[in-house]
């Protein structure tokens, strides 16, 4: 306890302090750091988990490693050149608990591009995280995206399959085929059965409670030629967030004849499902199709 | 305080760090998932070996005087410790993981194997061989389409790049050599599937259910 007194009056003392510019910014970095995380994770304690606004407090989350990075990046510049030698300049505890250490000389500045490097490094070290963590994230979202809806629509009596035998233009490498060859649950008719489905997908769900209906889509079916279908452009939601994307929807049945109305859907789709075994099609494609399709 | 003593509370609370992180990283090796636990490793081996290193850095020689160093001649006091407890952690989790090596990747794979909706079950013969059977829904070539993403997904790689189909009637079958990772090693595989064809099928739909695409994946010779 009595060597602390001392400290500052050895021969073997700091020599130096660090550059203050910097300093005064890591300290100011490292204040917004503790305050932001105190603050967000207040917040996370007291909303409820899937709120929107705990949502935007978790999607900040990575960005306070942005913040550690610049604060490291301030910290090297501030003491670059006195890291190799212990004690050589006045760390900050050191220049808290001894005033009189701040009026030693400052270490000298440093060139431009070697401050820019060191600030760099940090920031470049956590872009890359961020890349990293960001990978094939699309990938994933569709991929559970096109399992949601392939449940749902089993659920209503449809069959997946692959869609490497399908008209071709009708099907994207990333669509989802979906077959049915028995009558649908509950006697629908193949149209209640689609409408049913586009409903289905269309479902918000919150914490509150049960899940919120939107406004049904006016999906009009034509009948010619022996099947009834359509296609469409319909919103439907993507499964991690909030927003619905465009899907593009196919359906044809040539299940229920009906008197004919206006022209015939899909022409070569229904062709070829008159040479197969079951009786309708339903093809989910991410995205809009080319214009002219009767959007809602 | 002078600066050894310094040192030597670092050590402790660098020590301490890294004894909180050994727990972590003995779940990672324990746990059935065949990627090689790199990031705990390097992390507990960089915290140790920096407390380690510290121990050196102040303690060394234990006799004699104890010169003062500068950063170029005190770097290998915390190289070598880091160094050496990567090198022999990573060798004793590669022998932990080979000893179990066919059930880390089964296990990989039936995780990414439910990622497309494939649900696994046991396999029915008593073999003694490592094996596992998925089914679905589905016909036959989107089974094979599934289980090539599933494979992917599970850090493995199919011999001849695809999954050969041959068409029998109304089904389609193939076989195919797998190898899936587990940890830093290779496991080679022999999948078996087999499925219903839908689309262009020859004979009219079953009223009923119409048998499931299933495929196995039975632990081949190496």
């Amino acid at each position: 306890m009595t060597e602390r007194a001392l400290t500052p009056a050895r021969e073997d003392g700091p020599q130096f302090r660090p550059r203050p510019g910097p300093l005064r910014l890591t300290l100011l970095l490292q204040g917004v750091f503790l305050l932001g995380m105190l603050t967000g994770l207040a917040v996370l304690v007291v909303s409820s988990p899937l709120s929107r606004l705990a949502d935007r407090v978790v999607a900040l989350f990575p960005w306070w490693f942005l913040v550690q990075a610049l604060s490291f990046g301030a910290y090297a510049h501030a003491y670059w050149g006195a890291f190799g030698t212990l004690g050589k300049a006045a760390a900050p505890l050191q220049l808290w608990r001894h005033p009189e250490l701040r009026t030693l000389p400052a270490l000298p500045p440093l060139p431009l591009w070697r401050a820019a490097l060191l600030y760099a490094v940090p920031v470049a070290l956590v872009g890359g995280m961020f890349a990293w963590g960001s990978r094939d994230l699309g990938a994933q979202v569709a991929r559970y995206t096109t399992n949601s809806q392939w449940t749902s629509a089993a659920r209503l009596g449809f069959t997946r399959v692959s869609c490497r035998d399908f008209p071709a233009g009708r099907v994207q490498p990333d669509s989802l085929c979906l077959v049915a060859w028995q009558d649908f649950p509950q006697g629908r008719s193949f149209a209640d059965t689609v409408r049913a489905w586009v409903q289905g997908e269309r479902l918000t769900f919150t914490d509150a409670g049960q899940p919120v209906e939107a406004p049904a889509l006016n999906l009009p079916f034509r009948q010619a030629g022996g099947v009834t279908g359509g296609q469409w452009t319909v919103p439907l939601r993507r499964i991690t967030e909030d927003d619905t994307h465009p899907f593009t929807v196919t359906a044809v049945s040539r299940r229920d004849p009906a008197p004919e109305s206006g022209a015939a859907p899909a022409p070569d789709l229904a062709s070829w499902l008159r040479g197969q075994a079951f009786h309708s099609v339903l093809i989910v494609t991410p995205g809009a199709s080319s214009p002219g399709v009767t959007a809602p | 305080m002078n600066p050894r003593r310094q040192m030597l509370i670092s050590a402790a609370l660098m020590g301490a760090a890294g004894a909180l992180q050994l727990p972590g990283l003995l779940r990672d090796v324990q746990r059935p998932a065949a990627d090689f636990p790199w990031p705990g490793l390097i992390g507990a081996a960089l915290i140790l070996g920096a407390a380690l290193g510290t121990l050196l850095h102040t303690l060394w020689p234990v006799r004699g005087e104890r010169p003062v160093r500068d950063w170029r001649a005190s770097l290998p006091f915390y190289l070598l410790p880091t160094l050496a407890l990567l090198l022999g952690g990573a060798l004793l989790i590669d022998r932990v993981q080979a000893q179990r090596g066919d059930a880390l990747s089964l296990n990989a794979f039936v995780q990414s194997a439910r990622e497309v909706e494939l649900r696994a079950t046991s396999c029915a013969s008593g073999a003694a061989r490592s094996c596992t059977r998925v089914q679905a829904n589905v016909d036959g070539p989107l089974l094979a389409e599934l289980l090539q993403s599933a494979v992917t997904d599970a850090g493995g790689r199919i011999a001849g790049g695809a999954l050969p189909l041959t068409r029998q009637g109304d089904r389609v079958m193939g076989e195919a050599r797998v190898t899936l990772r587990a940890g830093l090693r290779q496991v080679p595989f022999t999948l078996r599937y087999d499925g219903p064809v839908i689309v262009g099928r020859a004979a009219s739909l079953p009223d009923s259910a119409l048998p499931l695409a299933q495929a196995t994946l039975e632990r081949a010779d190496d």
